[in-house]
C-alpha cells in the first residue's frame, strides 16, 4: 500500500481513537464539574454543600450544556429539554421516568417537585426506588397539584414506540472544543496545576526514553549477540549464560524490581549491597553533568535487561538455526564458503526477520513496562504521568499523551515494513 | 509426529520442567481437595505477620491479617489454574474463530450485495440505539439476529438480489487487530481500574482475554494462511466436501501442535499477567488470596520477606517450567 | 566494534556511575517527605491539607492554634480579642502588628483583611470553601491601616475563629482591587448570581489560574522552586520581619532551606530516609514505622495524638439497620484493641464516641471495652434472628417480608478499610450475619450511596479540628439530606436539643459537661461503629531536633533546630 494510504489510515486511526476516549471518558468516577468547583473528597464530607445552581453554573461554564458531537440520533419522544439537564441525578431520574412511560410535562413537574422543601424525604425515598429499580413506596403523597403525576408513575406504562431522529449540531460541541484544546499543545494548560502540557510532557518523555532506549538496543545487542554465539561457538559459557538468563525472564518484573530496590540500594543488608544508589531523582536540567543523572537509571534498565535479554537470544539462536538447517546452507558449504562467510552473507538476514517483529513489538510494550518501574523507581516519566491524567480526569494531558503513544506503536510497525523490505526483497510487503 | 516421539524428543533439561508442571497440577488438585478457599480466607488477627517455622499451624507464616500463606500459595495456584484455562479457552475460542475467517476465508470467498451488506449494518445501527436508549439490549440483539436471518434466508430462496461483491473479511479482521493492538495496554488496564466495580473473577479473566487475543489471533491466521492453498486441501474442495468437514479433517490437525505450544506459553503469559493485575488491585474479590494478591500485600510491610519470597518463586518456578516445556531451540539441526 | 570491548567499556560506564553516595549532613536543608504534589499552595483559594503542609510556612494567618497549648494564639494581630458590645451589636477588635510586612516590603494592613473578605463574600469569584463561614461576618469597620471592628453573630459559636483563623490576600497584588473595596459588605452580601460589569474585570483578574499556585507571602519561607511531582524547595526570607520574636513558633526559621521531596511509594521513602535523602517521615504505615524505630537507630521516633477519626458509618433510615439492637450487636462485633494492637501495632487509641478521649469533653465513664461476640449473639437471638432456613445467615420476619441478615460494606480500597472489612466479615460470619466487601471509589460512594442514603454500611474517616467541638453538623437531624454532612442519618430528638444547648453555651465548662452528656446519649443509640484514632507518627533523622503536635500535620518544621 502506498504511503499516502498508510498516513490517511493512521490519521483515522487517530480520530477513531479520540473519539472512543471522549465516549469512554464519562464512565471515570470523575466529575469534572465538581472537580472545577473546588470540591475534593478525602474520605469525608467536604466542608460545604453546593447548590444545584451553582452546579448549573459551573457546568455551563465547563460547556457541558452543549451537545455532545457533531450529530446524533434521539430517540423521538425526548425533548429537546432534556439536553438542559445537566445535574447527573436529574438525568438518572428522566431515564428512569421515561422508561416508565411518562411524557416530558410531566418529568418536568417532577424535577420541579423536587426543589420544594416539603417533599424532601418522600422524593428521596421515591428516587432511591426509581434508580434502583426496586419497588417505590405505595403510600406517597406530595400535595394536591402532583395527584396525577403520582398516578402516572405509578402506573408503570411501557414506552412509547419512538424512533431515532437525525439532529444535526454543527461545529459548536464538546468534542470539538474537546479536541481544539488538548491539540493546541502551546497554550494547553493542564488541568490540575495549570502548567502548559508542551513541557510536562515533553520532560516525561525524555525520562521515559532514557530507559526504553537504551533498554531496548543494550538487550536485543546482548540477546542477539548471545543467540549468535550459541550457534557458532563450541564452548558451553553461552549455553550457561542462556540458561541463566531464561531464569531471569520466567520473573514478574515488578517483584523483581522491588528486590533490587530492598537488597541493593541501602546499607540494611551489608555495606557491600549498596552498590547502586537509592532512588530519588532530579529534573533532568540540574545536576552535576550527565552522568548523575544517569546513574538513577541504570537499576531500571540492568532490571529490564536481565527480565528479557533471554527470551531475545533464544529467538535468535532458534531462527539462526532454523536458516542454517536449510539445503542451500549445505550448498554453500560445498562451495567453499568459510563458517563466517557463510552466516554472515546467507544466514544472518533470514534469520532477523523475527527478530524485527520482535523489536517492533517490544517498542511499544516496553512503554508499559516502564509505567512499572516508574513507579517502583520514582521516575517521572510518561507512564507515571498518564497514569495519572487519567485517575484525575485530566484530558488536556492524558489525551496527548495517549495518541503519541498511539503514534510510536504506529511509526514502529511502519518501521517493521520498511526493514522487511530491505532485508527481504521478495516478502508481500515490498512488492505493494 | 506423534505424541510419543514428541515427548521422546524432550531434552534432558525438559524433564525438570515436567516434575514442575506436575508439582503444579498436584497442588491445584490438593488445593480442591483441602478447600483452600476457606483455608485461606481463615483470618486470626492475633496471629498476624508470622515468620515461616515459627508456629506449628503456619508452616510457611501468616499475612497481616494472620492467614496462612501455605493455604495462601494453594489457593493461588487454583485461582491461577482457573483463571489461566478460561482464558486459554475463551481467547482460544476467538483465535480460531476470527483466524479461520480470516485466514482461510479470507477475502475473497464469501459474497453478497452491497445492498444487502447496507441493510443489515443499517439494522445493527438501529440495534446500537435501540439498546442504548432502553437499556434491554438482549432483547433487542434477539430481534436483531432473527431479522437478519429472515432477510438472508428470502433473499436467497427468492434469489433476489444476486451476490456480486465479496466481503473483505481478512482485512475487516486485521483492521480490528491493529486497532486494538494500538492502544497501547496501559490504556487498557488504567481504563479497566477505573471502571471496574464489581469484584469477581471475571473481570480478571475479561481483561487478560482482551489483552491475549490478538497474537493468538493472528499466530492462527498465519498458520491457516500457509496451509491454504496446500494441495489436498484445495482438493478436498474442489470435491465439494462441506467445508465443516474439511475444518475438522485437515485443517485442525495440522495447527494442534503450534496450538499446544502457544495455548502451553500463553498459560504462563497469564499466570504472569494474573499476578501483575492482582497486584496492581484490580478485579479479584477481596475475600481471594491469590499469589498477586500476596504480592502486593507484601509491599506494605517488606520485613516480611515470607509473603514476598513464596509467591514469588512459586510463580517463577511454574512459568519457567511452562516455558522449558514448549523450547524448541534443542530441536533444530544444523549443517555447520 | 568488537562486542567485547563493547561490553567491558560498559561495565566501565557502570562502575563510574555507580559512586557511592556520601551521607554528608548537610544541615542548612532539612528533607521532608511529601506523598503527594500539593497542586495548589494559595491558601485562600485551596485550603486542602496537602497543600497545608508547604503552604504553613509561606503565608500566615491572623492568629492560629498553638502546636503545644492547642488554643488560638496570635501572629498577624496583637492579641486574640475578646468580645464586645457597642451600639451596632457586638463586634471583636483587631489591632494588627505594625511590623507586619509581606515578602516584599509592603506593611500588612486592614486594606488586605477587608479586601479578602469581600473577594471570599462576592458570589462569582471562585474561593468556594469559606463561604459560608465569612457569611457569618456581619459588618466591618475600619479604624485605621492597623486596627478594625468586626461585627458578629453573637450566638455563633465560631465566631472568634473565623475573624482571625484567615490567611489574607496581599491587596497591592491586585491591580483592579479597588473596584470590590467601594462596596460595602452588606452590598457584596446581596449580590446575586448575575454578573456585575463593573466587576467583571476584577472577577476575571482575581479568578486567573494562575493565582492558585501561589502568591505573594507573608511568612518565614518563600518558595524558591517547584518541580510538579518531585520537589518543593523552600527558602528562608530574607529580612522576615518576624526574626526577632523568639516564642512565636509560627515566625520561627531555625534551618535556612526546607525542601519537600514527593514520593508516593512508601518503599521508596523509607529507603530514602535510610540512605540520608530524606530527614523527616510523617505518614508512614504502623507496620513500617514500626520496623524504621526497631532497625535504624539514626533517627528520632517521635508519637502525638492525632485528629484523625475512623468509623464505620450505619445507615440508620435501613430497614434493617434502624434497630439499634442490631447497630450494638455489630458494634460488639468488632474487636478495636486487636485491630489497634496488630493492624497499627500501637499506635492508636480506641474511640467510644465523637469526642477524640483528649478532649476536654469527653467522658471516661464510659466504658471502652465494646467488644463482646456473646453479647452480640445474645442480642440478636432475643431480637428475634434465627437460621430458618438453614441456608447459613440469620433471618427473621420484618415488616411481613423474611429479610436475611445481609449487609454491604462500602471501602475505598485503601489498604485499612480492606483489612477492617476483612476482620468484621469474619467475625460476623461465626454468627450467621453475611458481610459483602464492595469497593468503591470514594467519589462514586458519595454520589451514589452516601449522598442517597442509599448503603449498609462505610468505611469512613473524618478529622476533628481542634476547634471547640460542634457536633450540629454531623449529627444532627436537621443535616439529613443529601449532601447534608449527618452521613448515617441519625435522628435522635434528645441528641438535637443537646446539640442546639451546645451551640449557644459559651461558658467552657458548662459546654464540657453537656458534651459529655451527649456523648453518653450516642454511646446508648450506637448510630455508627466507632473505631480509633490512629497517632500521628514521625520519624527525624538525628541531625536535627524536632517536636510533634497534635496539630495538623503533625509538625511544625521551621521550629527544628539543628544539631
Amino acid at each position: 500500500m502506498s504511503a499516502f494510504v498508510k498516513l490517511l489510515q493512521s490519521i483515522l486511526l487517530f480520530v477513531a481513537l479520540s473519539i472512543s476516549i471522549f465516549f469512554l471518558k464519562n464512565l471515570l468516577p470523575n466529575d469534572p464539574v465538581e472537580q472545577s468547583l473546588g470540591i475534593y473528597s478525602e474520605n469525608e464530607f467536604d466542608d460545604r454543600a453546593y447548590s444545584d445552581s451553582e452546579y448549573r453554573k459551573e457546568a455551563i461554564k465547563l460547556g457541558l450544556d452543549k451537545p455532545k458531537f457533531y450529530f446524533g440520533f434521539i430517540p423521538s419522544d425526548w425533548s429537546a429539554e432534556y439536553q438542559k439537564l445537566l445535574i447527573p441525578q436529574h438525568k438518572k431520574i428522566a431515564h428512569a421516568l421515561i422508561s416508565r412511560g411518562l411524557k416530558w410535562e410531566d418529568i418536568d413537574l417532577y424535577l420541579k417537585a423536587g426543589q420544594e422543601s416539603e417533599n424532601k424525604s418522600a422524593i428521596m425515598a421515591l428516587n432511591s426506588g426509581l434508580l434502583q429499580g426496586t419497588n417505590i413506596p405505595n403510600n406517597l403523597d406530595f400535595g394536591p397539584n402532583y395527584t396525577e403525576l403520582l398516578l402516572n408513575i405509578y402506573a408503570n406504562k411501557k414506552r412509547s414506540f419512538y424512533y431515532p431522529v437525525f439532529q444535526w449540531h454543527g461545529i459548536d460541541n464538546q468534542y470539538h472544543h474537546w479536541i481544539k484544546t488538548c491539540i493546541d499543545l502551546k497554550n494547553n494548560l493542564s488541568n490540575i496545576d495549570n502548567q502548559p502540557a508542551g513541557p510536562k510532557i515533553s520532560s516525561a518523555l525524555k525520562w521515559t526514553l532514557s530507559i526504553t532506549l537504551p533498554t531496548l538496543f543494550l538487550s536485543f545487542f546482548f540477546g542477539i549477540f548471545l543467540g549468535f554465539q550459541r550457534v557458532i561457538s563450541k564452548s558451553k559459557i553461552w549455553d550457561y549464560l542462556q540458561n541463566i538468563l531464561d531464569l531471569f525472564h520466567s520473573l514478574p518484573l515488578f517483584w523483581f524490581a522491588t528486590l533490587l530496590v530492598i537488597f541493593f540500594t541501602t546499607d540494611d543488608y551489608g555495606q557491600f549491597t549498596n552498590i547502586f544508589p537509592s532512588i530519588h531523582s532530579m529534573s533532568f536540567s540540574t545536576g552535576l553533568g550527565i552522568f548523575n543523572n544517569l546513574k538513577y537509571l541504570l537499576l531500571p534498565i540492568l532490571c529490564y535487561i536481565l527480565l528479557n535479554a533471554g527470551y531475545i537470544s533464544a529467538l535468535m539462536t532458534s531462527s539462526l538455526r532454523d536458516q542454517l538447517s536449510k539445503p542451500f546452507i549445505l550448498t554453500a558449504q560445498l562451495k567453499g564458503l568459510t563458517k563466517k562467510q557463510i552466516i554472515k552473507q546467507h544466514g544472518l538476514k533470514n534469520a532477523m526477520f523475527p527478530i524485527v517483529t520482535l523489536f517492533t513489538s517490544a517498542i511499544p510494550a516496553s512503554f508499559a513496562g516502564s509505567l512499572i518501574l516508574e513507579i517502583i523507581f520514582n521516575i517521572p516519566g510518561v507512564g507515571r504521568l498518564l497514569y495519572r491524567s487519567i485517575l484525575l480526569a485530566d484530558w488536556n494531558i492524558g489525551l496527548p499523551v495517549l495518541l503519541l503513544l498511539s503514534a510510536i506503536t504506529i511509526i514502529s510497525y511502519w518501521v517493521a515494513d520498511i526493514i522487511y523490505a530491505k532485508i527481504d526483497p521478495k516478502s508481500s510487503v515490498a512488492k505493494a | 509426529m506423534s505424541t510419543k516421539s514428541y515427548i521422546s524428543n524432550l531434552s534432558a533439561g525438559r524433564n525438570w520442567a515436567v516434575i514442575g508442571i506436575f508439582f503444579y497440577l498436584f497442588l491445584v488438585v490438593l488445593s480442591f481437595i483441602l478447600n483452600s478457599e476457606s483455608w485461606s480466607s481463615d483470618l486470626n488477627l492475633e496471629k498476624n505477620y508470622l515468620g515461616p517455622f515459627k508456629d506449628g499451624n503456619h508452616i510457611l507464616g501468616t499475612d497481616g491479617l494472620g492467614r496462612d500463606v501455605l493455604a495462601g500459595i494453594l489457593n493461588g495456584a487454583k485461582i491461577s489454574f482457573l483463571i489461566s484455562i478460561a482464558t486459554s479457552f475463551f481467547s482460544v475460542m476467538i483465535g480460531l474463530t476470527l483466524g479461520y475467517l480470516s485466514g482461510y476465508i479470507g477475502n475473497e470467498r464469501i459474497k453478497s450485495h452491497p445492498f444487502l451488506i447496507s441493510i443489515y449494518l443499517f439494522l445493527c445501527c438501529l440495534w446500537i440505539f435501540y439498546s442504548w436508549s432502553s437499556g434491554s439490549w438482549f432483547l433487542f440483539l434477539i430481534i436483531l439476529v432473527c431479522s437478519i436471518f429472515v432477510i438472508h434466508f428470502v433473499s436467497y430462496k427468492f434469489n433476489l438480489l444476486k451476490a456480486n461483491v465479496y466481503l473483505p473479511l481478512d482485512d475487516i479482521v486485521m483492521k480490528l487487530i491493529e486497532f486494538s493492538r494500538s492502544i497501547s495496554g496501559i490504556f487498557i488496564l488504567i481504563f479497566c481500574l477505573a471502571i471496574f466495580e464489581g469484584r469477581s473473577i471475571w473481570n480478571v479473566i475479561f481483561v487478560i482475554t482482551i489483552v491475549r487475543w490478538q497474537s493468538i489471533t493472528r499466530f492462527i491466521r498465519a498458520e491457516l494462511l500457509k496451509i491454504k492453498n496446500v494441495e489436498y486441501i484445495k482438493n478436498a474442495e474442489a470435491l465439494g466436501i462441506p467445508s465443516f468437514k474439511i475444518l475438522q479433517r485437515h485443517l485442525l490437525p495440522n495447527i494442534y501442535r503450534p496450538l499446544l505450544t502457544i495455548m502451553v506459553y500463553g498459560f504462563a503469559v497469564t499466570i504472569m499477567l494474573e499476578a501483575t493485575i492482582s497486584y496492581i488491585g484490580i478485579g479479584l474479590p477481596l475475600e481471594t488470596v491469590s499469589w498477586g494478591t500476596m504480592l502486593s500485600e507484601s509491599r506494605s510491610y517488606f520485613q516480611a520477606w515470607w509473603l514476598a519470597i513464596f509467591p514469588g518463586l512459586m510463580i517463577f518456578f511454574v512459568t519457567m517450567s511452562l516455558r522449558k516445556l514448549v523450547d524448541t531451540t534443542e530441536d533444530n539441526w544444523t549443517y555447520l | 566494534m568488537n562486542p567485547l570491548k563493547f561490553l567491558s567499556f560498559l561495565l566501565l560506564f557502570i562502575i563510574i556511575s555507580c559512586s557511592s553516595e556520601q551521607k554528608k549532613a548537610k544541615t542548612d536543608t532539612i528533607k521532608i517527605l511529601l506523598p503527594m504534589d500539593p497542586e495548589r499552595l494559595n491558601p485562600v483559594y485551596d485550603p486542602r491539607s496537602i497543600g497545608r503542609e508547604v503552604f504553613q510556612y509561606l503565608h500566615l494567618p491572623l492568629a492560629d492554634y498553638h502546636p503545644e497549648k492547642l488554643k488560638l494564639y496570635p501572629i498577624l494581630i496583637e492579641e486574640i480579642p475578646t468580645l464586645k458590645v457597642d451600639e451596632k451589636g457586638s463586634f471583636y477588635k483587631l489591632n494588627f502588628k505594625k511590623e507586619a510586612t509581606w515578602n516584599d516590603g509592603t506593611p500588612i494592613t486592614t486594606k488586605d483583611y477587608e479586601f479578602t473578605i469581600k473577594s471570599v463574600l462576592h458570589p462569582e469569584t471562585v474561593i468556594k470553601s469559606w463561604k459560608p463561614y465569612i457569611r457569618k461576618i456581619n459588618d466591618l469597620e475600619i479604624i485605621d491601616d492597623h486596627s478594625c471592628k468586626v461585627y458578629v453573630d453573637d450566638t455563633y459559636m465560631l465566631s472568634l475563629e473565623i475573624t482571625c483563623t484567615p490567611y489574607l490576600l496581599p491587596f497591592h497584588s491586585y491591580p483592579k482591587g479597588m473596584d470590590i473595596m467601594k462596596l460595602s459588605l452588606q452590598e457584596i452580601k446581596e449580590l446575586t448570581d448575575e454578573s456585575n460589569p463593573e466587576l467583571a474585570e476584577f472577577i476575571n483578574e482575581f479568578n486567573d489560574p494562575k493565582n492558585y499556585k501561589g502568591s505573594l507571602g507573608n511568612g518565614p519561607y518563600t518558595l524558591k522552586d517547584w518541580v510538579t511531582d518531585q520537589k518543593v524547595s523552600l527558602e528562608k526570607t530574607p529580612e522576615f520581619w518576624g526574626a526577632e520574636s523568639k516564642d512565636n513558633p509560627f515566625l520561627a526559621a531555625n534551618i535556612d532551606k526546607i525542601e519537600f521531596v514527593i514520593l508516593a511509594d512508601e518503599l521508596a521513602a523509607v529507603t530514602a530516609f535510610k540512605d540520608g535523602q530524606l530527614d523527616v517521615i510523617k505518614g508512614l504505615s504502623a507496620a513500617n514505622f514500626k520496623q524504621l524505630n526497631a532497625g535504624y537507630p539514626e533517627a528520632e521516633y517521635l508519637t502525638s495524638p492525632s485528629t484523625r477519626l475512623y468509623y464505620l458509618a450505619l445507615n440508620n433510615k435501613d430497614k434493617l439497620l434502624k434497630d439499634p439492637s442490631i447497630r450494638k450487636a455489630l458494634a460488639a462485633l468488632t474487636n478495636v484493641e486487636s485491630m489497634i494492637d496488630n493492624i497499627e501495632f500501637g499506635y492508636g487509641v480506641a474511640l467510644t464516641g465523637p469526642i477524640h478521649p483528649d478532649q476536654g469533653a469527653y467522658n471516661e465513664r464510659l466504658s471502652s471495652q465494646i467488644y463482646n461476640p456473646e453479647k452480640a449473639r445474645e442480642i440478636l437471638k432475643s431480637a428475634g434472628w434465627k437460621d430458618t432456613n438453614s441456608d447459613g445467615t440469620i433471618d427473621k420476619m420484618v415488616d411481613g417480608v423474611q429479610e436475611e441478615l445481609v449487609l454491604d460494606i462500602l471501602i475505598t480500597g485503601s489498604d485499612l478499610g480492606k483489612k477492617i472489612a476483612l476482620l468484621l466479615q469474619d467475625e460476623t460470619k461465626k454468627l450467621g450475619i453475611g458481610i459483602n466487601i464492595v469497593p468503591k471509589d470514594i467519589r462514586r460512594m458519595r454520589k451514589e450511596n452516601l449522598y442517597n442514603y442509599n448503603f449498609d454500611i462505610a468505611a469512613l474517616a473524618a478529622t476533628v479540628d481542634l476547634a471547640p467541638i460542634d457536633p450540629y453538623r454531623r449529627w444532627h437531624s436537621d443535616n439529613i439530606d443529601a449532601k447534608g454532612n449527618n452521613v448515617s442519618g441519625y435522628n435522635s430528638s434528645a441528641a438535637d436539643s443537646l446539640i442546639n444547648l451546645i451551640r449557644e453555651t459559651r461558658n467552657i465548662e458548662e459546654r464540657e459537661r453537656i458534651s459529655e452528656e451527649f456523648h453518653e446519649i450516642v454511646y446508648n443509640d450506637q448510630p455508627v461503629i466507632f473505631l480509633y484514632a490512629p497517632t500521628y507518627k514521625v520519624a527525624i533523622n538525628k541531625n536535627f531536633k524536632g517536636t510533634v503536635t497534635s496539630k495538623r500535620p503533625g509538625y511544625l518544621a521551621n521550629t527544628f533546630k539543628v544539631l
